[in-house]
């Protein structure tokens, strides 16, 4: 029976939506979740996995982080499936002098903000992870609260426990239409049904520019394509999740329309390391190129040359939403009661996830949220 | 980067009729094979070391392709043929991504044929996992072309043609076979059968020669019987089977058990199609061709234009067939490259299409008979290993499915199943059928398991040594495009 | 297992006889013969096992495609015996599960 009404609607089934609709449905509200395709289906289904704090800048971006992170720990206690959150540290590698002081940088601002991060040696950080290049690491930060997870089992695990709450969970469910009268949200209209609802939170990542079109707003996400790799399973050969600095670098420095990459690694539970990563601007296209894969096995290779007979068995790719300043929009939107925006993670939005979606039950629930959002609302890109 | 006119996937008869073909008219061809040398898995030559002293004993089969090959050879001028290569990928701007001598490569064609064949249909039943229990075609390559046996007392079981050359070929080299046991049975309308025989006479005679040989040898070749289970500490040591009705479903009381140590399991064969999937061809789930295969025009050409299919690879038909094919694929995209005209191209088209229709007739009768039926999907229990690389068995993929998912991909998402080196070629086949009997969904649509670059297993090393360059893309002109 | 010989001797000549090691222990092999089908002529079947139940695998396609064929050859983790030609003084190792830290990648 397709629901026909709810407190909440919540838009977008992946690592963001399901986070808030479990923490509604915990809260007793009755929420309706609707996706178009299946649970984790696009970026949170295709990402690096990591619940990751290290390249996370000074101010609003680290607090998130921080905040979110905490909620991951709380949700494995209290998650009765299991998505297999690892946080035993991770690192981000330094290879030259450009990126040695670039991170110098980074954890300077950070110290001075109140989250401090901590330099290691070359020796130290590949007693760490053996596989690095003797040849190339020159340093490393370390950071003992980072992690990895499945984001799959993450998605699947949170949908399980809020349908038990009683959360609704409506897959390849595609939202037509928002009505909106007299400035509130009304109901929502799917390919299954309607939905009359006054509150309608839109999680749909990079589809969040489309959601907002439909009750008027401008919302600039826009496609963002990062591609991995998969290996066969290995023996346990990678412990932390790493990154390369240059990683970082290139995310932040790199030209419009380049295809960017930078090494990251790490080992799932299954033994598959998900290597990687490259990023490029392709719209919505999903489908990974020659380019970026070999421009990804050249970079893993270089960094990591043990790796060099392991057999890539896929690749995939998908769309991080972009915003303009890289922060996520969260929060109520002028104009528009009852419509909450909670989309535009720029790829973080697995390590985000949890902390995104209490914030914005928090906000529906009280009023008021333990991060204050003013700084990530939608209207601080009205033009001035 | 490499170019060619007209860049050919596969080494087998469909392949290499059709770089005969089209290199004869003028077409710059670059042949890409996987194996050392040509010939695919029907005309599979000797690797260097084995001399030939009886070629008698190697079969029909093995001379007719040596004649093939040295027409090839004879064009060495004119074709290309890279071997030893692994074709990975299909991108956009018509470029092929190829693995070879350790190092990744590129390929940009005009015209692309996708000629990559099939592969044995993995049926799933409790102990087909056990060393021993091998595919007809394994235990083809291993008796045929590296002169192994694959057993002391073998049990063919599985449905079609295939296992009777097997069952040929086993025994001229000495082998004991216990029984062959074939699920389906002749037509029971001989109209259709005689139809299908009239014009087929090679055909007939090769048939009759296998069937002679079986007979003569007093192996039981028992008809409407199937193959239940594999069994043994760590290898195979016995089998049990029984008699089937039309739907290969197990008659009770029928069962019986032998002792063998080794299994063929031969049930058809499926096309592969991650190539044609790849490229982003329109596909149909046909059960009597094998499974998915691309929609062709009848020039052989798929739905993206310029890309062309023949062969098992887009639909089993055998080798007769897959020579036609190539004959009109090469024929046809030579004319379309203006090597030759439309009127000369026609007529030669004509007579291969006469012929290939006539095989045809003859295919349909046997692939009616040997079309998996409902009973062959039944055979697995819960303990039964499904995706062979995950070990996920068909328990666990029911409780998914009774969980609520229908569509493959969510199945693969919940369960790992298909997420393992072969990428899902050894369960896709069953996963579907299993799919379809168990909740209704239509292979057709999200019933397939998307194939994703690179569709073999590359050592990071290899793609790390291609020559792909990063250039500066062209920023995508339609970001907000809602899809 | 150095006994058993499933050649077949009718209508070829074979090349070159070598040894390879499989497990610490040598087999015959000949020239053109792959790592599988040397094992399949000594009648090993087994050639590794699973990661998740160790259950024994063997030779199941034959043509490169099921991966069941996977052994640690010449070092080489993941080595497709069917894919593989024997050579002399080839090392080849069959693999309980990969569960251990250190063992070969």
């Amino acid at each position: 029976m397709f629901p026909e009404e709810a407190e909440v609607v919540v838009i977008g089934g992946g690592v963001i939506g399901s986070s808030t609709a479990y923490f509604l449905a915990q809260a007793g509200i009755d929420v309706v979740l609707v996706e178009k395709g299946y649970k984790s289906g696009e970026a949170s289904a295709a990402n690096a996995a990591f619940v990751w704090t290290i390249t996370r800048k000074a101010g609003i971006d680290i607090r998130l982080s921080m905040h979110s992170r905490k909620l991951h720990l709380q949700l494995q206690k209290e998650l009765y499936m299991d998505f297999e959150y690892v946080h035993n540290g991770g690192l981000l590698v330094i290879e030259n002098e450009k990126e040695m002081s670039y991170v110098k940088a980074h954890v300077r601002k950070r110290t001075e903000d109140g989250f401090p991060l901590e330099m290691i040696d070359a020796k130290q950080a590949l007693a760490l992870e053996p596989l690095l290049s003797k040849e190339r690491v020159i340093g490393a930060v370390f950071s003992p609260i980072e992690g990895t997870t499945n984001p799959i089992f993450l998605g699947a695990s949170l949908n399980l426990q809020a349908r038990k709450l009683g959360a609704e969970i409506c897959h390849h469910t595609k939202v037509l239409g928002i009505e909106v009268l007299g400035g509130k949200v009304r109901e929502v209209i799917t390919d299954k049904g309607v939905i009359e609802t006054n509150t309608v939170v839109n999680a749909a990542g990079a589809w969040g520019g489309a959601i907002g079109a439909m009750v008027g707003l401008t919302v600039p996400i826009t496609p963002f394509q990062m591609a991995m790799l998969v290996t066969e399973q290995l023996p346990p050969c990678i412990s932390h999740p790493i990154m390369g600095a240059s990683y970082m670098v290139d995310e932040d420095t790199s030209k419009e329309g380049q295809l960017g990459c930078g090494l990251i690694a790490s080992q799932q539970a299954s033994g598959n390391l998900l290597i990687g990563g490259s990023w490029r601007d392709a719209g919505y296209d999903k489908r990974t190129s020659q380019e970026e894969i070999e421009l990804m096995a050249r970079v893993d290779v270089r960094s990591m040359p043990s790796l060099k007979d392991v057999r890539i068995i896929r690749s995939y790719a998908n769309f991080f939403p972009h915003t303009p300043d890289d922060l996520p929009i969260l929060g109520k939107v002028d104009g528009i009661e009852g419509f909450i925006m909670a989309c535009g993670h720029n790829g973080h939005g697995v390590g985000l996830g949890p902390g995104s979606g209490k914030l914005i039950q928090e906000l529906i629930c009280d009023g008021k949220t333990s991060i204050p959002l003013d700084e990530l609302s939608l209207s601080r890109f009205d033009s001035k | 980067m490499k170019t060619a006119e007209l860049a050919i996937i596969g080494g087998g008869p469909g392949g290499v009729v059709a770089a005969i073909e089209a290199a004869k008219a003028g077409v710059r061809v670059t042949l890409i094979d996987e194996n050392q040398r040509p010939g695919g898995q029907i005309y599979r030559q000797f690797e260097k070391g084995f001399k030939i002293t009886d070629p008698e004993v190697l079969g029909e089969d093995y001379e007719k392709g040596l004649d093939l090959l040295r027409q090839f050879s004879s064009l060495n001028d004119k074709i290309e043929y890279l071997n030893n290569a692994t074709v990975w990928g299909i991108f956009d701007n018509n470029t092929l991504a190829f693995a070879r001598n350790g190092a990744s490569s590129s390929l940009s064609y005009r015209k692309l044929l996708v000629a990559n064949g099939a592969y044995d249909r993995p049926v799933p039943f409790p102990g087909w996992t056990l060393p021993g229990v091998l595919t007809a075609g394994g235990a083809q390559k291993l008796v045929k072309t590296e002169r192994i046996l694959p057993g002391k007392n073998i049990l063919i079981a599985g449905t079609g043609p295939l296992q009777l050359v097997l069952a040929h070929q086993i025994l001229t080299t000495g082998g004991k076979i216990e029984a062959i046991l074939e699920a389906g049975n002749i037509n029971k309308n001989w109209f259709q059968v005689l139809k299908g025989i009239w014009g087929n006479w090679d055909y007939l005679k090769e048939g009759w020669k296998y069937l002679r040989s079986i007979q003569k040898s007093g192996v039981p070749l028992l008809y409407n019987h199937i193959l239940l289970e594999a069994r043994g500490d760590g290898r195979v040591e016995e089998a049990v089977f029984a008699k089937v009705d039309e739907n290969w479903r197990p008659r009770p009381g029928t069962e019986r058990t032998v002792k063998v140590d080794t299994i063929c399991s031969g049930y058809g064969l499926v096309p592969s199609t991650e190539l044609t999937m790849l490229a982003e061809s329109e596909h149909k789930y046909d059960q009597l061709l094998g499974g998915y295969i691309p929609v062709r025009s009848e020039n052989m050409e798929t739905t993206v234009p310029g890309i062309y299919a023949v062969g098992d690879g887009a639909g089993v038909a055998g080798s007769k067939v897959a020579i036609e094919e190539g004959r009109i694929a090469g024929t046809s995209i030579a004319c379309s490259l203006g090597h030759i005209s439309d009127a000369s191209a026609d007529k030669f088209i004509e007579h291969s299409r006469r012929r290939m229709d006539r095989y045809n007739r003859l295919r349909k009768v046997l692939d009616k008979m040997s079309m998996p039926r409902p009973g062959l999907y039944e055979l697995a229990k819960e303990d039964t290993v499904i995706c062979r690389c995950e070990e996920i068995t068909f328990k666990e993929i029911k409780t998914a499915m009774v969980d609520g998912t229908t569509r493959v991909k969510d199945l693969k998402r919940k369960t790992r199943v298909g997420m393992g080196p072969c990428e899902g070629r050894m369960c896709g086949p069953a996963l579907i059928e299993i799919m379809r009997i168990h909740s209704n969904t239509s292979p057709e649509g999200d019933g397939y398991l998307n194939p994703r670059p690179p569709i073999r297993p590359i050592a990071l090393g290899v793609l790390a040594a291609g020559t792909a360059k990063v250039k500066k893309l062209e920023k995508h002109k339609e970001a907000v495009n809602v899809s | 297992m150095g006994m058993e010989d499933n050649r077949v001797q009718n209508g070829v000549k074979r090349g070159q006889l070598f040894e390879i090691t499989v497990d610490g222990e040598k087999i015959i092999a000949y020239e053109g013969e792959t790592v599988g089908a040397a094992l399949m002529a000594a009648g090993q079947r087994t050639l590794r096992y699973t990661n998740k139940k160790e259950q024994p695998r063997g030779l199941y396609c034959g043509i490169g495609l099921c991966q069941e064929c996977r052994m640690v050859i010449n070092g080489v983790a993941n080595t497709q015996a069917c894919q593989t030609l024997a050579a002399p003084g080839c090392q080849v190792e069959t693999r309980k599960s990969d569960q251990k830290r250190g063992s070969k990648i």
